[in-house]
């Protein structure tokens, strides 16, 4: 990415989409129920 | 470590990036067959516990694996095809092939900040790994303490975002360095919340074998294919 942007500065930003896509994976996608979590701590559904 | 390593080329008839590679591979080798003849696969069977520990840690473990068996239990060939798990392996290819990608090109991007020596390119290099290494150790606490991974990964994840476009936007200057010790930071620190997710829902035969082996090392493996030539 930095060969094909012939900067530094675009071989970061490409990383950065790629940190993006891990966050909105996260945001949408991994809503995992803990079974050991504590009753307490757990959300009211 | 590596600079100085580098700085023996000729001892022994080895280049100075022979020896940094003999020299730093051997205690992780060393590491390894101590650790198979050391850890053990099971509490009951590890020496350096009491018995009253041994008994609380399995009982720990039977517990929670009841809890989750109790949801669904997973086979080894159904959690390769479950979205969970392969949108956590989605997950972890981004944030590792971005982690992989910085940090293999800092002491690049630190030379070009200005004139110093090697030494000083290695010294400044450790910061990001300092960063990175107490984000690790706190931010697994701070998860802990929490009872919570999702929004603990996520914000490891906006961090890491942010940090890179940081350095991007003030690339040649010291700031830039700002940016990926806080990208370092989001690295690391995501992998606390990360690996306590699939335990979470994997049981029967995809656990241990497959939350603790397969997922990570098929994606560190793609991660680590595609971090240099994402760079």
């Amino acid at each position: 990415m930095k060969d094909a942007t012939g900067s530094y500065s675009g071989g970061l930003y490409g990383l950065a989409l790629l940190s993006l896509v891990s966050a909105v994976v996260c945001a949408l996608f991994l809503n995992i129920p803990d079974p050991s979590r504590p009753v307490a701590a757990q959300p009211a559904e | 470590v590596s600079t100085g390593l580098m700085s023996l080329d000729g001892l022994f008839g080895l280049r100075g990036w022979q020896i940094m590679f003999i020299a730093e591979g051997l205690p992780t080798i060393v590491l390894g067959v101590l650790f198979y003849f050391l850890m053990t696969d099971r509490p009951a069977d590890a020496t350096f516990l009491a018995q009253h520990e041994k008994d609380w840690l399995a009982g720990k473990i039977a517990a929670e694996r009841r809890a989750k068996e109790a949801v669904r239990k997973y086979s080894m060939l159904e959690s390769m095809w479950n979205p969970k798990v392969l949108l956590l392996a989605l997950n972890y290819l981004g944030i590792v092939t971005a982690s992989l990608g910085m940090l293999f090109f800092i002491p690049q991007i630190i030379k070009s900040l200005g004139t110093m020596s090697n030494m000083t390119v290695g010294w400044l290099t450790m910061i990001p790994y300092i960063c990175g290494g107490i984000a690790l150790v706190v931010w697994g606490r701070i998860s802990d303490r929490m009872h919570e991974r999702r929004w603990n990964l996520l914000a490891a994840c906006v961090l890491s975002t942010g940090g890179l476009v940081l350095a991007g936007l003030t690339m040649g200057t010291w700031w830039a360095m700002v940016g990926m010790s806080l990208a370092a930071m989001g690295f690391y620190g995501s992998k606390g919340p990360f690996f306590a997710m699939p335990p979470m829902f994997l049981s029967g035969t995809a656990w241990p074998r497959a939350s603790r082996g397969s997922i990570p090392s098929a994606t560190s493996a793609a991660s680590s294919a595609r971090g240099g030539s994402a760079s």
